[in-house]
């Protein structure tokens, strides 16, 4: 129980900053619609999903105690968000997206960043604790 | 391994699992998957360029008002379909082929799946798009010579060969790192396309250049996936929810694909052609756009080749590992034979699958029909005891019934049958006609069976393994 008290811990500090930090992407992308509606697209797309997958992680997880349980949503929610993270490296940066909005777009770039690196640690550490399935 | 299931039957004795991966035995309840797993390997299998092209040919046939309907009502009536096939894997846990034992007969669900899923899935398509995959690579990154088509379907095979090895776990990993990432990066295809085709408000009225019927539209999309709808069992057994997997096969179709086909057409409207990478290397994303191509193929053909394997299980004496070894490294070398050879084309043997590719819907009507209407409605057995593997039963080596009724469905709905969407033609005669036949037979006490096959404990597997000490 002390185990998985570490692993929750890990786990809601993660799908918090995530939730947290969509939120700031969403707001970005309202600011970038009136200057290009198109380059805002996929940040709305991005933001909402990684909002979505936090959230939802979040409820689910809520009143779980059962380890390998928790572990599976853990590790299935840490998966989704880390995947809209590597989107979110690859197009952030792209000049497409710096030329209309470049502070935010780095921004947006580093969160993602750490959505991605961040999300690979606590997959590993909740599959090491739990012995959840990498691939649940 | 060696399991006991939670059924009341097989509790006094214990499962074998010969072939890995549960190919020919009920998956058990601690290899079961939530819904949610289930959705995301459904959605990486949908998740490839084909189905973007698929958009892509809307876009060239409707205007935005007639590709949005088109769409939903084909996308419906896959949905409709997989989610009664994804039910039926998750009530009897079993694959396609061996649920397709009751109203084939086993070996019957070996020979129709061969022609269906083991040569269309299993070798034929996966070496198709293993070559579709070098020449998209040979497109993106031209002069290397890891980009040649024949040496690019070689690395490309192999890659997919992997995870498809590894099992349903490999699948599903590869899903849960590529979907989001895929739905992102192909909506900023979309919207960078449609911006550079001159933006919303230019596509909004754009006429299509080659336009065409809404029934053709409709059965452009449902084939587009059928076989996908047909073989969902292959996944869905290992749903713990089988009401959840119907639910997520419908959701990805419904939400998903949607989104794929009508942002590719919207995009193809914009930009006059299906250029979904090159949007992306015109704005910048070029490493996005190689892994769109990489990951999305990855994912779809992976799980082509895993599927051909278990079809292969029902008679093979070697392991469903071995299997996908086996068939991976033929579908690879034609691959990579094709690409070689300069002036060789594909077209004939796409001919070939095409016309096997006809008896999909067929196939799954006479499933949805035994299942549902056969043994739910008239013979009124429980969902969980339809198709229910149990040790010491009796199947039989070949049901006539289904062989005739996927026989007649599919040539007439195909071939004979004008009017209508062809695929939905096969699908419901072969319904109907199975139905008919079955409850005819059944009333006059009449079996059209040849030979029966006894379950031991090793479920499905081929009798020669079982005498040979498995």
């Amino acid at each position: 129980m002390e185990a998985l008290r570490g692993t929750k811990k890990l786990v809601n500090s993660y799908l918090l900053f995530s939730l947290i930090t969509s939120l700031v992407g969403l707001g970005l992308a309202i600011t970038i619609t009136s200057r290009n509606a198109y380059v805002a697209f996929p940040w709305y797309l991005s933001n909402l999903m990684a909002l979505a997958f936090a959230a939802i992680g979040m409820l689910r997880l809520r009143s779980l105690n059962d380890p390998l349980r928790y572990g599976v949503i853990a590790i299935q929610h840490s998966w989704w968000v880390l995947s809209v993270g590597l989107a979110g490296v690859l197009f952030y940066p792209a000049p497409y997206f710096v030329e209309v909005a470049g502070v935010e777009s780095w921004t947006m770039f580093v969160i993602s960043l750490i959505w991605l690196l961040w999300g690979f640690y606590v997959v590993f550490a909740v599959n090491k604790s739990t012995k959840a399935p990498i691939a649940p | 391994m060696t399991y006991t299931s939670s059924t009341q039957e097989v509790k006094k004795s214990e499962w074998v699992d010969v072939m890995g991966d549960y190919s020919l035995v009920p998956v058990p309840p601690e290899a079961q998957r939530t819904t949610m797993a289930i959705f995301v390997v459904y959605t990486g299998v949908l998740a490839c360029i084909a189905a973007l092209w698929g958009g892509g040919v809307l876009g060239l046939q409707f205007n935005v008002r007639d590709m949005v309907i088109v769409s939903l009502v084909g996308t419906l009536i896959q949905g409709v379909i997989g989610a009664l096939t994804s039910y039926l894997g998750g009530t009897s846990r079993l694959s396609t082929y061996a649920a397709m034992t009751w109203p084939y007969g086993r070996y019957g669900a070996f020979l129709w799946g061969l022609a269906l899923a083991g040569i269309t899935c299993g070798i034929g398509w996966f070496a198709v798009e293993t070559w579709l995959f070098g020449i998209m690579m040979h497109d993106l990154i031209p002069g290397n010579p890891l980009t040649t088509v024949g040496i690019a379907s070689i690395w490309g095979g192999l890659l997919m060969m992997t995870t498809a090895a590894i099992g349903i776990a490999g699948i599903a990993f590869l899903s849960y790192l590529t979907v989001p990432f895929w739905i992102i990066l192909a909506g900023i295809s979309f919207a960078s396309g449609i911006m550079m085709g001159g933006g919303w408000e230019n596509v909004i009225t754009k006429l299509p250049a080659q336009p065409a019927p809404f029934g053709i539209g409709v059965a452009q999309v449902v084939g587009l996936y059928i076989a996908g709808a047909t073989i969902t069992p292959d996944v869905a057994r290992f749903a713990k929810n089988p009401k959840g997997a119907a639910l997520a096969w419908f959701l990805q179709v419904m939400i998903i694909e949607n989104f794929f086909l009508i942002g590719a057409g919207l995009l193809t409207l914009a930009m006059g052609g299906t250029r979904i990478t090159e949007a992306l290397l015109a704005v910048g994303v070029g490493i996005g756009a190689y892994l769109l191509a990489i990951l999305g193929q990855w994912t779809t053909n992976d799980n082509n080749l895993y599927s051909g394997a278990l079809n292969f299980t029902l008679i093979s004496p070697i392991s469903r590992r071995a299997l996908v070894i086996t068939l991976g490294l033929i579908g690879t070398a034609t691959a990579a034979y094709v690409g070689f050879v300069a002036g060789a084309s594909f077209d004939p043997f796409i001919a070939f699958l095409t016309i096997l590719g006809s008896f999909v819907p067929a196939v799954g009507g006479t499933l949805i029909g035994d299942f549902y209407i056969y043994r739910g409605l008239y013979k009124r057995l429980p969902a969980g005891k339809r198709y229910e593997l149990k040790i010491g039963d009796k199947l039989p080596e070949i049901n006539l019934t289904g062989w005739i009724s996927t026989a007649i469905g599919g040539v007439l709905g195909t071939w004979v049958i004008t009017a209508g969407i062809p695929s939905i033609n096969s699908f419901l005669i072969s319904m109907i006609l199975y139905v008919i036949l079955a409850i005819a037979l059944d009333k006059a006490g009449v079996e059209l069976v040849i030979g029966r096959y006894e379950v031991t404990k090793y479920g499905l597997a081929p009798r020669w393994y079982i005498k040979k000490g498995g």
